[in-house]
């Protein structure tokens, strides 16, 4: 009985405590009340930290945003991405052409044209793990510490998914060719026939000309050189005439303590010059160093030190803008100081200063160049891997292909492993026996998608396999032809459907077949207009059959209908949507 | 039956006018005070949880504030929002139970309101049984609960529905007896009856220690037979989703709303009439102020004093809403059969000897 | 040949157009939205309702019956075990009815999207979304930007007009 009363006694105390609390909520809630009203104000983003201690681990999730100038194409974000929702495509120019892929704020020279960097945001996770292996810092979280570079943008909601899937990528299509990406673009046409627009935003980007950072280049110390890049870009940015930013740079300079007298040549050169470069200038300045030396050849330093003091010489030289003659005395006296100075750099060295000499020397390699994959076909892997050293000790000798040959027999000699196969293999590496083989190769064009339409999974297995055994045998389109039937014939498989099917695939017949294939212009799109989902799956599926079969337009129509009636589904307006197929031929 | 409908035709064309007025004026009634105390009561809340509730939505561009008062125009919008929803009838439900059930409801919370005052001269009908047509009234839309949670023929639905049931008819006892204790001291069941014992006198609410503790007991069981939290348990949406409305939409839904308010008003009103002195002044209680203040109990004034009243009832409301968490169905069973019962019977009895002892 | 009244009135008319304004002012102020979190968006969604961002000041509250609420907030990943269910409560729901698809998991299957064998591959695929929010969670802030653009979206309505076909 008197925990009865008790309860009641507790349970009107707490219900008095209870109203207080609340009540009190209510009275002060001029000092209390902690919203902030979101579209007239907001709330301040912590500053980003990320680190392992629990006060260090704090992420804004913001947006990704790429500097697509200063990015080289690395694809360490891409890699690092643990959803993959970086998709980056590059294009190497090709070596000794005059395309030049500029050079990034930090100073590298970009060796990559990137055509494609596409962000889905909405498959991003805000981990923030692309932004620690970028090594130029162009790929970032926008806002927080990064706010100087773009400010915070976290409210991007969109009433379709395809404007959160962020296009960073400005090349042009002009660029893309000049590039040497003529392949990629067919490619790319062929898979995405209409190109999404850029948005709004890169075409800005597009306008904007380059800055002309020769007279900022001469910078030797490589601090002072980022430092003054960034405030020439700043100044450039902001629309001020040459002189002014040549001061500004010279005034960053002096405040981060880097200023040096024998600087002052090159703010005046700065102001001189002018900041934008147009696009004739670019390339010129641009080709200077492509036909210039080339690093590689000091790739025949054999000591390793040596190589690296030479390398670095050589693109300290390369920087300052020196022709041949100037970088080779760079680098002999940067080896000179280091005391590694010996005969076979000064060789080395002694091409750098005739352009025209290294040039021919290098295609001349290239032209008798043996080629180091005929060696795969050695079985014993110890025997291969000597053959390789040596092939690989030649090719740096900068022997000729004869010599070659003959160096690497000479050492498998001395290994006691020499065989009369063995020899064949070695020899078969110099170029003009190369020529031979790619020779037939070419010719074997038979196309083993057509063996696709034969349906019985087993029988279409063994005329692959046959068909693959033939292609590595090199044999001619009759031979494989008749090599499959005989296959099937002995397996008793063999069918005249089947014997029709194998014959196409020889490449006259190829030919004739794939003649009215080109002229299927029928445009699947046109059967989005059916509304029943089902309905335009089964139309899809029976077109795609007919483009398969390389069926004519009217032929594809009549199947299409054929396998709707059999389904049933063959209403009026559907009929008339399939039949629009045709009308678009006339 | 013949005499039955004639009487009805008879009273309709010779009051219909004056009926349809009557009506009109109680579910104006109605729809204000939802549209005020759903719009007050959501601030409230957001008060009480150190939000700002609804601030964005005005009529006509003005908001009522940019700091803590704005909204104005929120109830408004959701009120033409769920006349234009969809109206949802569930193919397995029973559809007339389910059109039905709301009205039932709608119409219980509606007829009750003929006996409710709001001054001494402000009311539509003036029974000599107003107490008891009053609590047996508020008592139908039980009927309508039930209907709906049957109608619905979801199983959320029917224990929410049962659940409300048990709650309302157990809750009406010692609601019932603490009125039964102002009656048996007032000797009458009229509304005006017991205000004018209360002028004569004093409030009831300070009449002794025992009516002081029945308006509580009587405000409690009020709150409960609302079906509001701590007793919201009907329509628990941890566990019954929206118990017995889970399967309404649109306006049928608004309806339930409707009612629940209206039914906030009536209780409170009710309260305030019979504890509380109605309509009469706080001044009136006391003899030290002059006469010349006694003006404040005329009809105006008198519907101003009782509707203050009312409305610090139903914020009581509110502020217990947003206070207590929902109480569990077995500890609403013993707060009911254990507590309030057996408190509201010694109360009874503990007033009528002192009205024979005083 | 008669005309119902809407035909009749089918145009840009001074009348439709009021109403259809009011309406849309009632349907996009007064957007409850449907209790229903699947994962770690729905942590966002809360913080969203609680007292710092209080998404009760756009007059949003939670129903947590489908019936009631007009918009479906698809907080989370949809994994295939709940696909069915998320598919059935949007179909519970009354017209006119919403969706809006927070954070990556249910834009696209987010984390999930290249090897998740047991998740959605976006929401899309079985619901009409209204709103994409992008984040992972999203900010509380970008869903109430979310549900600012579909206030937006609301009102470039025309609920009293015939649709066209």
């Amino acid at each position: 009985m008197s925990e009865y009363f008790s309860n009641i006694v507790s349970g009107l105390k707490s219900f008095t405590k209870g109203l207080q609390l609340t009540m009190q909520h209510f009275n002060n809630r001029k000092k209390l009340v902690a919203t902030l009203q979101y579209p007239h104000e907001k709330w301040p983003i912590p500053e980003r930290n990320i680190g392992f201690e629990l006060e260090e681990y704090n992420v804004i999730r913001s947006r990704l945003e790429v500097d697509i100038e200063d990015c080289i194409g690395c694809l360490k974000c891409e890699r690092a991405c643990p959803v993959d929702c970086i998709k980056i495509e590059t294009i190497k120019p090709p070596k000794g052409g005059d395309f030049d892929c500029g050079v990034t704020t930090n100073g590298t020279q970009k060796k990559m044209l990137v055509p494609r960097f596409s962000i889905d945001m909405t498959e991003c996770m805000f981990c923030n793990l692309c932004v620690f292996p970028c090594p130029e810092e162009c790929i970032y979280m926008v806002g927080g510490p990064n706010s100087s570079k773009h400010e915070i943008e976290y409210e991007f909601a969109a009433r379709e998914r395809s404007p959160l899937i962020f296009e960073f990528a400005v090349a042009t299509e002009k660029e893309i060719i000049a590039a040497g990406g003529i392949d990629y673009l067919n490619k790319k046409k062929g898979i995405v026939p209409d190109e999404k627009p850029k948005e709004v935003k890169s075409t800005l980007k597009k306008t904007e000309p380059k800055l002309n950072f020769e007279a900022v280049n001469a910078f030797t110390d490589r601090m002072t050189r980022a430092l003054a890049k960034k405030a020439f870009t700043a100044g450039a940015r902001a629309g001020s005439d040459a002189a002014t930013v040549a001061t500004q740079v010279k005034s960053a300079l002096v405040d981060a303590d880097k200023f040096l007298p024998e600087y002052e040549s090159i703010i005046e050169n700065i102001a001189s010059s002018p900041l934008m470069t147009s696009a004739g200038p670019t390339t010129e300045l641009k080709a200077k160093p492509a036909s210039g030396p080339d690093i590689k050849l000091l790739n025949s330093i054999t000591d390793k030190m040596v190589r690296g003091t030479a390398k670095k010489a050589f693109m300290a030289a390369k920087r300052a803008g020196k022709d041949g003659a100037g970088i080779s005395d760079d680098i002999k006296k940067a080896l000179t100081d280091a005391g590694k100075l010996t005969d076979e750099v000064i060789a080395i060295l002694k091409s750098f200063s005739v352009p025209g000499n290294s040039e021919v020397s290098n295609e001349s390699s290239v032209a008798s160049a043996p080629d180091i994959k005929k060696l795969n076909s050695i079985e014993d892997k110890m025997v291969r891997g000597l053959a390789k050293k040596s092939f690989m000790a030649a090719k740096r000798a900068k022997s000729s292909a004869a010599d070659t040959v003959a160096h690497i027999l000479k050492d498998l000699k001395e290994a006691d492993k020499l065989t009369a196969d063995l020899e064949d293999i070695v020899k078969s590496i110099v170029p003009d026996t190369v020529d031979a083989t790619p020779a037939p190769k070419t010719e074997f064009n038979l196309d083993i998608k057509k063996l696709n339409s034969i349906e019985d999974k087993m029988v279409r297995g063994l005329a692959k396999k046959s068909f693959m055994a033939a292609k590595r045998a090199k044999n001619s389109a009759a031979d494989t032809v008749t090599n499959i039937l005989n296959d099937l014939k002995e397996a008793d498989k063999l069918t005249p459907d089947l014997e029709i099917i194998v014959k196409s695939i020889a490449p006259d017949t190829v030919a004739a077949t794939q003649a009215p294939k080109t002229e299927f212009n029928l445009d699947i799109k046109k059967l989005n207009l059916i509304e029943d989902k089902m309905i335009r799956g089964m139309a899809k599926k029976a077109f795609m059959a007919a483009k398969r079969a390389a069926s004519t337009p009217e032929e594809t129509v009549a199947q299409i209908e054929a396998v709707l009636k059999e389904n049933d589904k063959l209403i009026d307006e559907v009929q008339t949507t399939v039949k629009s197929l045709l009308e678009n031929e006339s | 039956m013949s005499g039955f409908w004639q009487a009805t035709m008879d009273l309709i064309t010779s009051y219909g006018s004056l009926i349809s007025l009557a009506g009109l004026a109680i579910f104006g009634v109605m729809a204000v005070n939802a549209l005020v105390a759903v719009y007050f009561e959501r601030k409230v809340s957001a008060f009480m949880q150190d939000r700002l509730g609804p601030m964005e939505v005005g009529i006509f561009g003005f908001k009522g504030g940019r700091k803590f008062w704005g909204g104005i125009g929120q109830t408004l919008a959701d009120a033409l929002k769920l006349l234009t929803k969809e109206d949802v009838l569930p193919d397995k439900s029973d559809k007339a139970l389910m059109i039905l059930s709301p009205f039932i409801i709608f119409v219980g919370a509606f007829v009750t309101f003929v006996g409710v005052p709001f001054s001494s001269y402000l009311l539509i009908s003036r029974f000599d049984i107003g107490i008891f047509f009053i609590l047996a009234m508020s008592s139908v839309g039980v009927v309508g609960i039930i209907l709906a949670g049957w109608g619905s023929n979801n199983k959320w639905s029917l224990y929410g529905s049962l659940r409300s049931a048990a709650q309302i008819i157990s809750y009406e006892i010692p609601a019932g007896l603490s009125i039964l204790l102002v009656v048996i001291t007032a000797g009458t069941l009229s509304i005006h009856g017991i205000v004018e014992w209360q002028a004569e006198h004093r409030w009831f609410i300070f009449h002794s220690p025992f009516a002081f503790i029945a308006f509580f007991i009587y405000f409690i069981s009020g709150v409960a037979e609302t079906n509001r939290t701590p007793f919201d348990i009907p329509e628990a949406e941890s566990e019954l989703v929206a118990g017995w409305m889970t399967e309404f939409s649109g306006f049928r839904w608004a309806l339930f709303f409707l009612s629940e308010y209206a039914n906030m008003l009536i209780i409170s009103l009710l309260a305030s009439v019979v504890f509380l002195g109605g309509w009469l002044s706080p001044m009136a209680m006391f003899d030290i102020f002059p006469e010349s203040w006694m003006i404040m109990d005329g009809a105006l004034w008198g519907m101003f004093w009782l509707l203050l009243k009312a409305i610090i009832l139903i914020f009581v409301m509110m502020w217990f809403r947003w206070t207590f968490p929902r109480l569990r169905v077995d500890q609403l069973m013993y707060l009911c059969w254990k507590v309030l019962l057996p408190f509201s019977l010694v109360n009874l009895v503990a007033v009528s000897i002192w009205e024979l002892l005083f | 040949m008669k005309l119902t009244l809407l035909e009749k009135y089918d145009q840009d008319n001074i009348i439709v157009g009021k109403v259809d304004e009011l309406i849309n002012w009632a349907r996009s102020n007064s957007q409850w939205y449907f209790q229903f979190g699947l994962a770690c968006c729905a942590i966002e969604m809360m913080a969203a309702a609680a007292p710092r961002h209080d998404l009760e000041r756009f007059g949003a509250m939670p129903r947590a019956s489908p019936r009631q609420s007009d918009v479906m907030i698809v907080a989370g990943t949809v994994t295939l075990k709940m696909v069915e269910r998320v598919r059935r409560l949007y179909e519970q729901m009354a017209d006119p009815k919403y969706v809006i698809s927070m954070g990556s998991c249910s834009n696209s299957g987010g984390p999930y999207w290249q090897h998740g064998y047991h998740v959605l591959k976006g929401v899309d695929q079985i619901l009409p979304v209204d709103i994409y929010i992008a984040g992972c969670p999203p900010r509380p802030e970008a869903l109430l930007q979310g549900l600012l653009e579909l206030q937006k979206k609301i009102k470039e309505e025309t609920p009293l007009r015939k649709k066209t076909v």
